[in-house]
């Protein structure tokens, strides 16, 4: 649950904001985006959204001001890029035409690929500061964990070769690593109940078996899921900047024709 | 001090994206007319009448409303330039649009880009002195479906014209009919828009006739009958018989402030302040129940004296006549206080100690005589001598003693009687001794007298008619 805690958070301040908004409806009707409300939704979320894009970025390029762990900077960049995109789409009072329209189609996008990308981020092992580990740690830990597991599993070489289940790689393993471990982990439970495997000594051999898949499969898909990160990153980033385009042209637009209008 | 990678924005796959959104969003606004930044789509009613050059402001592009805010010239004057009815009304006084706070823009009134059949006006925002034409418009910002009212909902053809027949087309719906049957349909005769059209909610405690007990669940024509207008409805007389002359019980004989006696909640509570009247109740009288007098319910013309209710009850059986009150109380019967002093026989001396039975034997209070011989005979000392008038000698104190002044041919003082009778007349008056003193030892007398030849000694007073001696030949004493 805590590395999904930026997700808890973003969905809590959308209940508690969409609660306010519905308030605000019921109380009197749909926010106009040109009203107070309506226009303070749009700021606060473009200010948001401009936050996710620069400042994860920044401190990701930063090599002296090391403010923050870069998992802490990931996860304040997923709560804005979820937040302020929903206030963004209050904004629109539910009218998506012309440009503005175009604006909310384009954040929709970004914040779906956004979703994707993490989870293509989270198939990269990296260490607890977020930066990303060579391939020989990872196989250094392997090894140990491979001795370690050894030593416990005392059902024989038939038994060991069967807890392999599930040590997958490549491409596959990154887009489909949930499906693979779930079944891996159902495998394991057989095994070892046949084998008359239980209790604490079951849970702590799972426990092992569940690290050496997730080591095994970085090791034989890290490549591919840097590859993939790099793709992803070549489609999020002109749609982003497509959008943020678009909503600079917006603003303006809204500034021409009615906040500055005399 | 960043690394050396480019920020996304600043790859060329970034800066491309941004150029080819910049120029895409460039052709699509000329190609539209500028109407990409549009939030909405204009209004496309048509009134009838070309606006300007258009017949809605759908046919307009955007700068025909928008111009450059550098350009000094204001959305405001775009509408006037078009509108220029309403520009000719607001510099009219009491028009429509002259009614406005100058300070208003016309899109804090009339609102654009919600549909090209959405109403351009709504209250929302609506500042228009509605009530200085008659009728405010503080219960009517929301419809009955909760949405914000239009001009257009009231005045469907213009809004500087209202057909009355529009109050019915929204309130004919809301269980108002029982109301407009009662009251006919001219609204504005009573309804400023102040108040609100549901039934009861008029707070008529802040009227002139506050309801109180059962007016208060009456319906409003039960009062007020063919009220058609407001001033109908304050015209409606508020005296109680008014409306209840034929609930009268008293058949008028008790005039019409019925609320001197009865309140709103019943007739049967009815509380009268018998002080008021002309007989005011005391003691015993509070008591009883109303109809104990007012038999029949007959409340004028009854008696005010106590015989006019009493006469059974009259124990003197009428002797004392009908002034009961100089006697007796309120309260009960026995408490009496009669002041003797103001009877013909005012009480003095040892009469004020006797017991009224004394005299009044028998109950008998009227009728006696106040002279004394009516109580008192006439004694044997005396009896026969004098008239009945005691009180020529006597006082109401004692009987003696008692000065006498009256003939006497013997002296009253003779040896120092001192004018007490019963020194010489011991038994009565009609007899008298002469013995009674030492003087006059009677054996000695006789002696004295023998010796002069005198036998006859029972007359003394006929030989001594003062009393003298000598007056019978004898000494020189007075004796």
């Amino acid at each position: 649950m805590r590395s999904n805690r930026e997700l808890v958070l973003a969905a809590l301040a959308m209940i508690l904001i969409g609660g306010l908004y519905l308030a605000a409806v019921l109380w009197d009707s749909t926010p106009r985006a040109s009203g107070f409300l309506g226009h303070s939704l749009g700021v606060l979320g473009f200010v948001l959204m401009l936050s996710t894009e620069t400042l994860y970025s920044l401190r990701k390029r930063s090599t002296r001001a090391r403010w923050g762990r870069m998992s802490s900077w990931m996860q304040f960049h997923i709560f804005t890029g979820i937040v302020g995109p929903y206030l963004v789409l209050l904004h629109t009072a539910w009218r998506f035409q012309g440009l503005a329209g175009v604006v909310t189609l384009l954040t929709l996008i970004v914040v779906l690929s956004g979703f994707i990308g993490r989870y293509i981020y989270t198939a990269v092992p990296r260490n607890a500061d977020g930066v990303m580990v060579e391939v020989g740690q990872l196989q250094s830990e392997l090894d140990r964990l491979e001795a370690d597991l050894r030593q416990r599993v005392s059902g024989g070489q038939a038994l060991l070769e069967g807890l392999n289940t599930g040590m997958t790689g490549g491409g596959a393993a990154v887009l489909g690593r949930v499906l693979t471990e779930w079944r891996a982990r159902r495998r394991w439970r057989e095994l070892l109940q046949t084998a008359g495997v239980s209790g604490v000594e079951s849970r702590q051999i799972m426990s092992l078996l569940a690290r050496r898949s997730a080591l095994t499969r970085q090791v034989r898909s890290v490549q591919a899921a840097r590859q993939m990160l790099a793709v992803w990153h070549s489609i999020h980033i002109p749609i982003g900047m497509a959008l943020f385009a678009a909503a600079f042209v917006h603003i303006g637009a809204a500034l021409y024709y009615a906040t500055l209008q005399p | 001090m960043t690394s050396r990678k480019p920020l996304g924005c600043f790859t060329s796959i970034g800066l491309l994206a941004t150029l080819v959104t910049l120029a895409l969003i460039l052709v699509a606004a000329n190609a539209s007319g500028g109407g990409i930044f549009s939030p909405g789509e204009l209004n496309a009613q048509s009134m009838g009448m070309s606006i300007g050059a258009a017949l809605s402001h759908s046919e307009l592009d955007c700068s025909a409303c928008h111009p450059a805010f550098w350009s000094g010239i204001s959305m405001r004057d775009r509408c006037l330039d078009c509108h220029q009815d309403v520009a000719q009304e607001l510099s009219r006084p009491g028009s429509l649009h002259g009614s406005f706070d100058s300070a208003l823009a016309c899109q804090d009134c009339h609102h654009e880009h919600r549909g090209s059949d959405a109403a351009l006006t709504d209250f929302e925002s609506v500042h228009f002195p509605h009530e200085t034409v008659g009728f405010s418009l503080q219960e009517h910002r929301k419809s009955l479906g909760q949405k914000p009212f239009s001009c257009m909902i009231c005045h469907p053809r213009s809004v500087r014209s209202f057909d009355v027949f529009t109050c019915r087309s929204c309130h004919l719906s809301s269980d108002l009919l029982e109301h407009i049957q009662a009251f006919g349909t001219a609204c504005l005769n009573c309804h400023d828009g102040v108040d609100r059209f549901e039934q009861g909610a008029f707070n008529h405690q802040h009227s002139a006739f506050p309801l109180d007990g059962a007016h208060s669940s009456l319906v409003c024509t039960r009062c007020h009958q063919d009220a058609d207008s407001i001033e109908a409805l304050r015209a409606t007389p508020q005296g109680c018989a008014s409306c209840h002359a034929d609930q009268d019980l008293h058949a008028g004989r008790l005039g019409d402030r019925c609320e001197e006696c009865h309140n709103p909640v019943a007739w049967e509570q009815a509380t009268i302040d018998h002080d008021r009247t002309r007989y005011p109740l005391a003691d015993a009288h509070r008591q009883i129940e109303c109809e104990a007098c007012h038999v029949g319910l007959a409340w004028t013309g009854l008696p005010l004296d106590c015989a006019g209710c009493h006469i059974q009850d009259d124990a003197h059986q009428g002797r004392y006549g009908d002034q009961c009150e100089a006697c007796h109380q309120p309260t009960i019967w026995q408490d009496v206080t009669f002041d003797h002093a103001l009877s013909r026989f005012p009480l003095t001396g040892a009469h004020q100690l006797l017991e009224c039975e004394s005299c009044h034997a028998g109950g008998t209070f009227a009728g006696l005589s106040a002279a004394c011989v009516a109580c008192h005979a006439d004694p044997a000392y005396h009896l026969g001598l004098f008239s009945s008038t005691c009180d020529s000698c006597h006082n109401t104190w004692a009987w003696r003693p008692t000065p006498y002044n009256g003939p006497h041919s013997f002296p009253y003082n003779h040896g120092g009687a001192g004018g007490t009778c019963a020194t010489c007349h011991p038994s009565t008056l009609t007899g008298y001794t002469c013995y009674s003193c030492h003087e006059h030892n009677q054996s000695s007398i006789q002696s004295k007298h023998r010796e002069e030849g005198i036998s006859n000694l029972n007359d003394c007073v006929r030989c001594h008619p003062s009393g003298r001696e000598a007056e019978g030949g004898g000494g020189d004493d007075d004796d």
